[in-house]
């Protein structure tokens, strides 16, 4: 591979890219059947991905999915990041019906095995560079990515790695084959932010377990802004996905105030990058060049009121951060958590 | 007030006994809810790194919520003169200022009531014609009324002030006429005054200037005096006193439905047969419990000023709050001091 990458954002899809229902049968089967033209993706996300993905003398950005939809909607969402004009380097899905057939049952609904497996695929045969990771609060994608970022730097050992493989029902076959790429993995720490889409509206604080690499985001609004803070992208792209939102009917100026506010309460977004946006913003604003920006006149000055409205600079962290997770732990916990759910005895349980 | 684009509602986060945990999880809880047409927003007004930290744990829509910080509280037990001058940077004083400064369209606080009365007072103006600001609280009664079958009853003053006089009673009369009429969306309110007696004469003679000067109001659909043990039959839709006396009335009804509860709980213990009682009769006590509880109708309105102020209980909790917020929304929508004052024109 001659090309050189500036950056790898991998995704997932459902919830992350595409605003899918999958918790009831009736939203299964629509997804299901929904046309490429009838999918809805999430506000500001292809504006996102398109501004992430434009050239620049630093080199490409390589893009991939992975995705938990089965094989066979390959040709339907194919079809609807063409229409999005996106696209992916890596689009993988997952062989459903493949599991279903060979009776691994496990494997339909389990996404630990499937999703870590593939990205060290990916991350083998693929360039290298910065990653960026986006997922949702659906299923277990914080958990996964920290997994991954962490076998990157080497802070999971395999007996650990392999203990949560089991603890976590992977198949066997599945285990090996991560262990195998494991023990193959390129290291470095180069496996930056990690988004969480919060579809579910998941309280922000079940994310802290992984520290601050993680940034659970309402809208990709919140998204821009960090990357902004991060020095990957400028003030006009930021400027853009907000005026998408905007334009797409969904999204006032009240709403993405008050998600500029969060992140700072949040400490994802510090006063020195506030501040940077604040200078950025009056040259911009003074600038001929509007770069397709179309914003409300009171943009800047909500944005500034929410600042206004807190406490003076304040940088108190809101918690103090324990360390790397203990994987094993969270992990019973989380499994606990749903055989809880599963297990409700209903109105004439025991 | 307008009657488009979204509302918002300035909540004081760290007024009552369970701030801010529950008051912030019922901005939260709300922040979920689906609003119809006009979209709600939340401007929780407290220590940031408190709510922050509250809010953490919580499923919420941040797009939804924005914070005002406010470096200091003032305590349940203040005195409202004292705690207003020493403290203009308060919760409760900044809520008000959001609404007062046109970033909030009404203000929520389970705050010390008496600074709530005050502050609000301060910042906001009395609707022509009305010469002091009434707090108005509902009851369950076994009457209901209205269009919507409205079950409940109101009764105003609860404690904005402590006495009133004649005209002030007569003002209440005809807000709280007003408010059952816009709210309860009752068209023709029965309005009573509390009394020791049903007799006109008999009584302070605030109470009997009062009565004299109703009786003789053309519009007003006055029932006459009604005595203590009438307020929970629900014979008047609105019932007018001094705060002082509607204080104790209701916490008195408050009190009946809590001990009511009590005494079936130590009932329950006790016999066997009790219990099988109870547990047969568990479905009608639940719905009774749901009637009675405070917290199922949340905060009560200050009528008077010309924004919305809804105070609520400061033991309020998640609940309590989160239907106040319901009700502040639904006095907003209806643009109550508007229409209150339309309606003072009206039949004054």
């Amino acid at each position: 591979m001659s090309t050189t990458f500036r950056h790898i954002y991998r995704w997932d899809l459902d919830k992350t890219y595409l605003r899918t229902e999958f918790e009831t049968l009736r939203g299964l089967i629509r997804t299901a059947l929904q046309t490429p033209e009838e999918k809805v993706n999430v506000p500001g996300v292809v504006r996102l991905l398109k501004e992430l993905s434009r050239p620049n003398e630093d080199g490409d950005v390589y893009i991939t999915f992975i995705s938990g939809s089965p094989t066979q909607m390959r040709e339907k969402l194919e079809r609807k990041f063409a229409l999005d004009g996106i696209t992916p380097d890596v689009f993988v899905l997952k062989p459903t019906l493949k599991n279903l057939l060979k009776g691994r049952f496990r494997a339909i609904k389990g996404q630990i095995g499937y999703k870590l497996d593939n990205l060290l695929r990916l991350r083998e045969e693929g360039p290298r560079a910065p990653e960026t990771l986006f997922g949702d609060d659906a299923e277990q994608d914080a958990f996964i990515y920290s997994l991954y970022a962490d076998l990157a730097v080497e802070r999971v050992e395999r007996e650990l790695l392999f203990d949560i493989l089991e603890e976590a029902g992977v198949y066997s076959r599945t285990r090996a084959s991560i262990l195998e790429r494991f023990s193959r993995m390129r290291t470095g720490a180069d496996v930056g932010r990690i988004f969480i889409h919060l579809d579910y509206n998941t309280a922000p604080g079940q994310f802290w377990v992984y520290g601050p690499r993680v940034v659970p985001i309402t809208n990709y609004f919140q998204a821009a802004l960090v990357l902004f803070s991060d020095g990957v992208l400028s003030l006009a792209p930021v400027l853009r996905v907000a005026s998408g939102m905007i334009a797409g009917g969904e999204y006032g100026v009240t709403q993405l105030a008050n998600s500029f506010q969060d992140l700072i309460r949040r400490r994802h977004l510090g006063y020195s990058a506030i501040d940077r946006f604040g200078e950025d913003m009056e040259h911009f604003q003074k600038g001929p060049d509007k770069a397709g920006v179309r914003l409300p006149d009171e943009f800047f000055d909500r944005l500034l009121a929410r600042v206004r409205a807190l406490a003076p600079r304040s940088t108190d962290p809101v918690r103090n951060w324990e360390g790397p997770p203990d994987y094993l732990a969270v992990l019973k916990a989380d499994q606990k958590l749903r055989k809880n759910i599963d297990g409700d005895p209903g109105l004439f349980g025991p | 007030m307008g009657t488009e684009g979204p509302i918002t509602i300035a909540v004081d986060a760290m007024g009552g006994y369970h701030a801010p945990d529950e008051v912030v999880g019922a901005v939260a809880d709300a922040s979920l809810r689906n609003d119809g047409d006009r979209p709600v927003f939340f401007a929780l007004v407290g220590d940031e790194i408190a709510l922050t930290e509250a809010l953490f744990e919580l499923k919420h829509n941040s797009e939804r919520i924005q914070l005002h910080h406010a470096p200091t509280v003032v305590g349940m037990s203040e005195r409202p003169q004292r705690a207003i001058e020493d403290r203009p940077d308060s919760s409760i004083l900044q809520a008000c200022r959001l609404v007062k400064t046109d970033e909030a369209d009404a203000v929520i606080t389970a705050g010390n009531p008496g600074v709530a009365v005050l502050a609000s007072l301060r910042q906001f103006e009395l609707i022509s014609g009305v010469q002091r600001a009434a707090l108005a609280s509902v009851y369950p009664t076994p009457r209901v009324r209205g269009e919507t079958d409205d079950p409940f009853s109101l009764i105003l003053d609860v404690g904005a002030s402590l006495r009133a006089d004649a005209d002030h009673l007569m003002t209440f009369a005809l807000m709280g006429a007003a408010y059952a009429r816009i709210v309860s969306r009752n068209k023709n309110p029965k309005v009573a005054l509390l009394s020791n007696s049903r007799e006109s004469t008999v009584g302070p003679p605030e109470v009997v200037g009062a009565y004299e000067r109703l009786s003789r109001h053309e519009t007003l659909n006055f029932y006459g005096n009604i005595e203590g043990h009438e307020i929970p039959r629900g014979l008047a839709d609105v019932v007018v006193c001094e705060g002082f006396a509607g204080d104790i009335a209701i916490k008195i009804l408050e009190g009946l439905s809590e001990a009511a509860f009590d005494l079936a709980r130590s009932a329950y213990h006790s016999k066997v047969a009790w219990r099988m009682g109870l547990k047969l009769l568990s479905g009608g006590l639940k719905q009774l419990k749901q009637l009675t509880d405070f917290e199922e109708y949340g905060g009560a309105p200050l009528l008077g000023v010309d924004e919305v102020v809804i105070l609520c209980h400061p033991r309020s909790g998640r609940k309590a709050i989160g239907n106040a917020l319901k009700l502040a929304i639904k006095n907003v929508r209806a643009q109550l001091p508007e229409a209150i004052s339309e309606d003072l024109g009206k039949y004054a």
